[in-house]
């Protein structure tokens, strides 16, 4: 089983909820799909 | 007297001169361990309309893609816009555009550490949100990068989040939010 993915609200530390796993998917799938630099 | 900064010991500050400090620490956050995303919240109010954001120290848990890392202001995702312009260390352009995309991508990331300058001008405000920054990504094979955007709409935020690449998590290192005098 993957290690959860791990959010911080200020000082807190705990497990993305799902709402919250779909920000961080969105994102990361655009950060993903950027052209890399020097390939 | 001395004329500030040059304070003498024991020297009474008046409101004028305190009213002069152009930028003032509004809060600084330590990055946790192995966290995907780091997210401040009240970081933005009335009290300023324009702000600088620093990450530095800290390091990502690996080196992949643009070694960069995403800022994205409350729950939004769509509308980010930035141009960007840099050279690998190898003197080879480099460029990070942001076309109606899902973050701003303008901190650098990589094992040696986490480093932004980030200027973000009016997030507060039911206005539309202009920024620029700059960073590094300290590696052998990286590059220096800086540019400029906005977020295309009127939303008022409190709140930013910064997002590591995937598969990548941040440890450590530190967010500073200073706010400059309106």
């Amino acid at each position: 089983m993957a290690d959860p993915i791990i959010v911080q609200i200020d000082d807190v530390e705990r497990p993305a909820t799902p709402e919250e796993l779909e920000l961080i998917q969105t994102v990361q799938d655009f950060m993903a799909s950027q052209p890399v630099i020097g390939a | 007297m001395a004329t500030p900064p040059d304070f003498v010991a024991g020297q009474v500050l008046t409101a004028a001169q305190m009213n002069k400090v152009g930028l003032w620490l509004i809060k600084t956050q330590t990055i946790g361990t192995g966290v995907t995303t780091t997210t401040v919240t009240d970081a933005f109010s009335a009290d300023y309309e324009n702000y600088r954001i620093i990450v530095a120290g800290g390091a990502s848990s690996a080196n992949t893609g643009n070694n960069n890392m995403a800022v994205t202001l409350g729950a939004t995702t769509t509308g980010y816009y930035q141009g960007a312009v840099g050279y690998t260390y190898a003197n080879v352009t480099a460029t990070v555009p942001v076309n109606n995309g899902a973050a701003w991508l303008c901190g650098g990331q990589t094992t040696s550490g986490l480093n932004m300058i980030l200027d973000l001008f009016r997030p507060f405000a039911t206005d539309e949100t202009f920024m620029s920054f700059s960073y590094s990504v300290m590696a052998t094979t990286g590059y220096g990068i800086t540019g400029a955007g906005y977020l295309n709409n009127t939303t008022s935020y409190t709140a930013f989040t910064i997002t590591s690449l995937a598969t990548t998590t941040h440890t450590g290192g530190t967010v500073y939010v200073y706010g400059y005098r309106d």
